[in-house]
């Protein structure tokens, strides 16, 4: 057998195996999630929202296949239609090495904004033991809002163990969009008690330039109440996805869950924990967050003022309202940090300095060249 | 020994007092005193004077030398950059009208400052009457230095100025730069924009504004 032979022999057995041993242990699943859910996200007052979510997943030894589609509409009337698809496959394995290839794709719109969507790749080198696993891989692909696209990358590593009921996993991804770059650094917990299954997720994101930072989590809960039937509760903060073009938040969900109809045989778990993929839930479409600065009330003297830091010990304002000394701000719960003072309506230059770093301009405040070899922000206070 | 304490004290505050007075007869800006060096406020002084003397604000002027000496920079880089600002808010004024605020002159300096151009400012205050153009300056710049052309910026602040109250001009602005934010073109996003700005200006010319920020 000549050597061109041999490489098509191989990778007819490679094709083989990606396509036939999945019909052995395969299953297809449709489901449809109702509920309402309370969304507060960055820029907008909390609203009541209802749902529904249509998916179909296919799921095999080696590979899988997920559709989903979204449909959500805020008190406002105001809705928004999404749907994703995420596929992905497995290498035959190679000792305790095993690579994966997969990709997602998207699109959305939400009121009257411009469309949106992104589509990503992502390839991953697994090493797999008895109940423990570690993985390294990359992204790349490109998002778009309306007209404008932007390329997408990403690297990462993570490991996961199952103890008993348990799946601990914990990862860490550098991600760059256009100019935005972050560094996000996660750990899940997916565990089991009858028929009741709990995810659990918390992470902090550092190192960012416009991604914003901070710390947040999630958890959710799945409880079946009969074949075709489950409840469905989640609830928590999530960050920013510039890759998906989308806003942190905070909601609490609750819904229920019918399957459809489901054909053929689940795979066995421990294979296809490694393609799983939490569904991409709804997001509202916005910009990511930093330390951010608003105006949030005021009288005919007095205005306070607000500034957003997720995670910082002290936050300072310096400004011409407080004839340009340094003014610590008054601590409120969950990053929040208020001064109230007397500003005049007008034009009014700042900077705000966390846990005693560098100035700097928050969202929310125009940045300006300062004349003096720095940046100012330029916030209007009407 | 009471009698001299109480002698020396009423002495230090008459001679406090005459002193301020003097201070103040020269235009001297006490914020400056010991933020500035003695040779740096006197030029600031001089600047301060011929500034209330064209009826310009000086309230700014005073806030960009404390900006100045809070950032450490030197004295000839603070009196630049208030000369700068007293220029700026020169041509402000003479666009705006001698009747315009000192908070309507600082925004259009700032509008200046963002790439306005004085012509743009009087076309600006002609609409607006008699309301303040204050937010609509300011508002302009904003979007100049999110990255929309001035020309661009200019044109859709001027689209809005009869109609539009001010919180809905701050709308447009948070609207036209989430969008950008998002990886929307600049004036791809205020050509977003405008029109529903626009018809929301022309509905509720006659009421009150909507509340801000709002629901999804």
């Amino acid at each position: 057998m000549t050597r061109s032979r041999r490489r098509a022999a191989k990778a007819a057995r490679a094709v083989l195996y990606l396509t036939c041993v999945p019909a052995l242990a395969a299953q297809t699943t449709g489901t449809v999630d109702v509920g309402v859910s309370t969304v507060s996200v960055e820029g907008f007052l909390a609203s009541g929202a209802a749902f529904a979510t249509p998916s179909l997943r296919f799921e095999a030894p080696n590979a899988m296949l997920a559709v989903q589609g979204t449909y959500l509409v805020f008190e406002s009337g105001n809705t928004v239609l999404q749907g994703s698809v995420f596929g992905a496959a497995l290498t035959p394995r190679i000792g305790r090495l095993r690579g994966e290839v997969s990709g997602t794709a998207g699109i959305g719109t939400y009121a009257d904004f411009p469309r949106s969507g992104h589509a990503l790749a992502r390839g991953r080198a697994h090493a797999i033991g008895r109940g423990y696993g570690m993985w390294v891989g990359g992204t790349a692909g490109a998002t778009f809002l309306g007209p404008t696209t932007r390329s997408v990358s990403g690297v990462g590593l993570g490991a996961w163990v199952t103890p008993r009921i348990f799946t601990l996993g914990a990862h860490v991804q550098r991600t760059w969009v256009g100019d935005t770059a972050y560094l996000d650094i996660e750990g899940r917990a997916r565990w089991t008690l009858a028929s009741v299954e709990f995810d659990g997720s918390t992470g902090v994101r550092t190192w960012s330039r416009g991604g914003g930072r901070g710390v947040y989590g999630e958890v959710s809960a799945r409880a079946a109440v009969g074949r075709r039937v489950a409840v469905l509760v989640s609830g928590g903060r999530y960050p920013s996805d510039p890759a998906r073009g989308v806003l942190a938040g905070r909601y609490l969900s609750a819904g229920l869950q019918f399957r459809a109809f489901t054909v053929g045989q689940r795979p066995p778990p421990r294979i296809s924990r490694l393609l799983r993929q939490p569904p991409e839930e709804f997001r509202l479409p916005l910009s990511p967050a930093t330390v951010r600065i608003e105006l949030i009330s005021y009288s005919d003297s007095q205005r306070t003022i607000r500034v957003h830091a997720a995670t910082a010990r002290t936050v300072e304002i310096m400004a011409d309202f407080t004839d340009w000394h340094p003014v610590t701000m008054r601590d409120l719960d969950g990053g929040r940090w208020e001064l109230q003072t007397s500003i005049v309506p007008g034009v009014h230059r700042l900077n705000v300095r966390v846990d005693g770093g560098p100035w700097l301009v928050p969202q929310g405040a125009r940045v300006e060249r300062d004349e003096f070899g720095g940046e100012v922000g330029v916030f209007v206070v009407w | 020994m009471y009698r001299m304490r109480h002698l020396s004290v009423t002495i230090a505050l008459a001679a406090g007092w005459l002193g301020l007075g003097a201070l103040q007869a020269h235009g001297q800006e006490p914020r400056l005193v010991g933020r500035v060096s003695d040779p740096v406020r006197v030029q600031i002084d001089l600047l301060l004077d011929s500034a209330r003397a064209a009826g310009l604000p000086t309230e700014p002027l005073v806030d960009r030398a404390l900006e100045g000496a809070s950032k450490r920079a030197p004295g000839d880089r603070i009196l630049l950059a208030v000369r700068r600002l007293v220029d700026e808010l020169r041509t402000a004024h003479d666009a705006l009208g001698p009747r315009s605020t000192g908070a309507e002159v600082t925004a259009g300096a700032s509008a200046l400052h963002a790439g306005a151009a004085p012509t743009d400012l009087s076309r600006l205050r002609t609409l607006r009457q008699p309301r303040s153009l204050t937010i609509a300056a300011a508002v302009l710049a904003d979007l100049v230095a999110a990255g929309v052309p001035a020309e661009t910026a200019t044109e859709a602040v001027l689209a809005l100025a009869v109609n539009a109250e001010d919180d809905l001009y701050l709308a447009f602005r948070r609207d036209v730069e989430r969008d950008i934010a998002l990886g929307a073109a600049p004036e791809a996003a205020l050509a977003l924009r405008l029109p529903g700005t626009a018809a929301e200006a022309d509905l509720s010319a006659t009421q009150q504004g909507a509340q801000r920020p709002r629901k999804p």
